[in-house]
């Protein structure tokens, strides 16, 4: 309607803000009553322009009594998010839950869930071998991906396809022995869950790894390695650090069991273990430079030169 | 004292009055309903109240241009809101009689 547009030309400043906060108190109305009310707000507000006299905030009340007023007079069923109306948030929880449960798209996903029957099955027969898995062998064996019944992995994959057989025929048959293998399902899976969470990661030193922790950072962290680094970002390798009385710092550990230890040489060769799911067997991965950001350095900073140093007095 | 209370009953039966005495915008019938009498009349009850009138098909509205201010959007009664104003004064009179009758009994005992 031009009749918002030819009234909000003739009003001040003040009634077009009055405008803008009803306008945002209509939030809930549906657009097209929405739009009426705003026009007959502007016609108001350009009538009350003629007067001179009060505020509107007086003269009309505040901006959100006036929208709810408007609504509730008008007969609108959507009110606007007003402070009359306080719906717990957990009721609102419930009711919105409640209208997803009952949309259209939930009743596609409840006829798509007995699709996946057939994976479960399967999913069950794993399960209830890797329960077998963990009793026989609690420590030793691997339940994932492969449950290891029997010690052989080709008999523990026949075994494996047996049970799965079998469950899926028990599914498709829905006895009592099905709600017994779906139950035995469940608990293979918690199993399987707590088995997998149980395999941490460990990180040490190669070497010794004994008495290290000689260094620690000011909020006392242990430093227990050194990634030098030139002033163009590049990781540095072989640096020899020496402390001020020229003796090599030693940050306890060895410098790579495979080589002959130097002292003070950073770098220190580092490595994670891994377990291996394939091999079975623990592998070891050198553990990778951080990513450090490298500061502008001040100009005439040598970055790249000089091999000796005369050292400073000790400050 | 506050009549807001009442009038939320009656505004429809005294905007339908008012408006059926005489075509008028918004505003103006706000106005008519305070030199009425009904001073506590809200601005944005009687704009609420004509607006669902016409959507009820009680009114009927037509745009007068004016050359000094803005244009104004007229309303008038229509046989529907005339029949609907009959109704709703003969329920009007029945019930102001009857709580007449009440309060008056009260005063005279």
């Amino acid at each position: 309607m031009s009749a918002t547009t030819t009234a909000l030309a003739t009003i001040t400043p003040a009634a077009e803000a009055y405008v803008v906060a009803v306008a945002a108190a209509l939030a809930g109305v549906p657009e097209a009553e929405r739009q009426d009310l705003l026009d007959d707000l502007a016609d108001h507000l350009a009538e009350l322009a003629a007067e001179d006299g009060e505020p509107l905030a007086v003269r009309l009340g505040a901006p959100e009594a006036y929208a709810a007023e408007l609504v509730a007079s008008a007969g609108i069923d959507v009110g606007p998010p007003g402070p009359t109306v306080v719906v717990p948030l957990w009721q609102r929880g419930v009711e919105s839950v409640g209208r997803h449960l009952s949309s259209e798209r939930a009743d596609a996903v409840r006829a798509f869930l007995p699709e996946l029957r057939p994976g479960w099955w399967v999913l069950r027969g794993w399960c209830a071998m890797a329960i077998l898995a963990v009793m026989a062998t609690p420590d030793e064996r691997e339940v994932f991906p492969l449950p290891e019944v029997f010690g052989n992995p080709v008999l523990s994959i026949v075994a494996l396809g047996a049970a799965c057989t079998a469950s899926v025929r028990l599914g498709r048959r829905r006895g009592w022995a099905n709600a017994v293998a779906t139950a035995l399902g469940v608990l293979g899976l918690v199993v399987a869950v707590v088995a997998g969470g149980d395999r941490t990661e460990y990180v040490y030193e190669t070497g010794d790894g004994y008495g290290y922790g000689f260094l620690t950072a000011p909020d006392g962290r242990v430093i227990d390695n050194i990634w030098p680094y030139d002033g163009a970002g590049n990781p540095l390798d072989g640096v020899l650090l020496f402390d001020q009385e020229g003796v090599p710092i030693d940050l306890g550990g060895d410098p790579g069991s495979s080589q002959v230890p130097v002292a003070g040489l950073f770098p220190k060769q580092q490595s994670t273990y891994e377990y291996d799911p394939v091999t079975g067997l623990e592998r070891a991965v050198p553990v990778a430079p951080p990513t450090v950001s490298i500061p502008q350095l001040p100009s005439g900073t040598a970055s790249d030169t000089t091999t000796t140093t005369t050292l400073a007095p000790g400050s | 004292m506050d009549t807001t209370q009442f009038l939320k009953g009656v505004l429809d039966l005294a905007v339908l009055a008012v408006v059926e005495d005489a075509d008028g915008y918004g505003y103006d019938i706000v106005r008519r309903l305070r030199e009425a009498g009904l001073e506590d009349v809200g601005d944005a009850s009687v704009y609420g109240t004509l607006r669902r009138l016409f959507a009820a098909g009680a009114l009927s509205s037509y745009v007068v241009p004016s050359d000094e201010g803005p244009h104004r959007k007229y309303y008038g009664v229509n046989d529907r809101g005339r029949e609907l104003l009959k109704d709703m004064t003969e329920q009007w009179k029945g019930f102001a009689e009857a709580l007449d009758r009440l309060i008056d009994h009260r005063e005279a005992a």
